[in-house]
């Protein structure tokens, strides 16, 4: 159980962290890949870093019967991260106030907050299957910025786009490397499909069946 | 609500949402939305008065019925632009041989008006060979410079070496002052195409 000292912890740097992005925000989205791999990354931790927070104060969140399996909040979360990977949405964010707004709203509360309460309701196998799909979708994604003879972003430069796709692929191949070798090396540290690290809150471990 | 339920609303919802934000799936960046939106809603265009390479002012709009194409440049610019003023100029060529160059007026358009004088200018012009008259070299004022870019939505952004990235294309405007078509640099038969028609 966690105590609520460090439900004081999380809440706050939640807070410091929508706080950072806010102020940091023109150095951060200067750069697609402090934009694409600090920025948004950052604005999901908070979201989850609340919704442990709520989940402590209103546990059947955690519980809802429509959640069950974790289904339908991981689905805001795919269709969250879809949206947000749209070089689109990305200009918008950086040309238009209404949609970096809405990014600061959308990226914690329904990409970070509802991964966070869906996450370790989902069955193993769904866990997997998502895991490696957004390796492999980042794989696709690094070489698609590495070497389409197309610019994606008109705020960004072409050589930034490179370099994007180059922490892609790096990003990729050190999740690849951390998610395998738990199972490798670590083979009774959870179940297959529990390869986050221990952000989990309540000792709930068990998923929905 | 049973997840089911849940389940196929959001999925609703979120196709929805995506559908309607890459207009049909069809746009998923913002440069091939506006090239879209161009297509269908043909917006008009600013048209503010240009210092061209002789140093007259002249009016960025195509003459009584006929056509305009514009490209953004700046004289000081390495790579693209030099290689747009070499598309505009093989341009040039075909219309005049496709007997379509008269009623087309070519703009090339400087967004860096505080470096490229009219001295600037007239020495690009010559480098491409724009002749001052179906093909006119100029900038726009600085104070009318921000309304131009962001009426044809041009982004214009400083690159490592005192120059500038923008998303340069090939614009053609109507008798009406409308964007109308966003063609690639290098695709001179899609303009001719478009002309024609």
């Amino acid at each position: 159980m966690t105590t609520g000292f460090q439900r004081c912890g999380e809440f706050a740097l939640a807070l410091l962290l929508l706080l950072l992005c806010a102020a940091f925000r023109r150095t951060l989205e200067a750069d697609p890949v402090t934009h694409m791999l600090v920025q948004l990354p950052a604005l999901a931790w908070a979201g989850w870093l609340f919704a442990g927070v709520a989940s402590v104060r209103r546990p059947r969140l955690e519980a809802a019967p429509t959640n069950a399996g974790g289904g339908a909040g991981l689905l805001i979360v795919f269709f969250g991260i879809v949206f947000w990977m749209l070089p689109r949405s990305i200009d918008g964010a950086l040309t238009s106030p209404e949609i970096e707004a809405a990014k600061f709203l959308t990226v914690p509360f329904l990409v970070g907050a509802p991964l966070r309460l869906s996450w370790y309701r989902a069955h193993p196998i769904l866990r997997g299957f998502l895991l490696s799909n957004a390796l492999s979708m980042l794989g696709v994604l690094a070489w698609l910025y590495m070497a389409a003879p197309i610019r994606v972003c008109n705020s960004y430069l072409v050589e930034d786009q490179q370099r994007l796709g180059l922490a892609f692929l790096l990003v990729a191949l050190s999740l690849a490397a951390i998610w395998g070798g738990r199972l490798f090396f670590k083979p009774d540290g959870g179940s297959a499909g529990d390869l986050l690290p221990d952000l989990k809150a309540n000792g709930s471990t068990s998923y929905d069946t | 609500m049973r997840p089911f339920l849940a389940i196929l609303a959001i999925a609703l919802m979120g196709v929805t949402l995506i559908w309607q934000v890459t207009d049909g799936a069809r746009a998923v960046t913002a440069e091939g939305a506006r090239r879209l939106h161009a297509v269908e809603r043909t917006p008009t265009m600013p048209s503010p008065y240009l210092t061209d390479m002789s140093g007259k002012t002249v009016r960025l709009q195509p003459d009584v019925g006929g056509v305009a194409l514009v490209e953004f440049i700046y004289t000081a610019c390495p790579t693209i632009c030099r290689y747009a003023g070499d598309s505009f100029a093989r341009l040039k060529g075909r219309l005049a041989a496709a007997g379509l160059a008269k009623g087309v007026r070519m703009f090339s358009v400087s967004f860096d008006p505080l470096r490229d004088d009219p001295m600037a200018l007239s020495d690009y012009a010559e480098t491409h060979g724009a002749d001052g008259d179906i093909w006119k070299v100029g900038a726009p004022a600085v104070t009318d410079l921000r309304g131009l870019l962001s009426g044809y939505g041009v982004t214009v952004i400083a690159d490592r070496f005192d120059g500038y990235e923008h998303n340069a294309a090939i614009h053609l405007i109507d008798e009406r002052n409308r964007l109308v078509g966003i063609f690639d640099i290098d695709d001179i038969d899609g303009v001719v195409e478009a002309i024609r028609r």
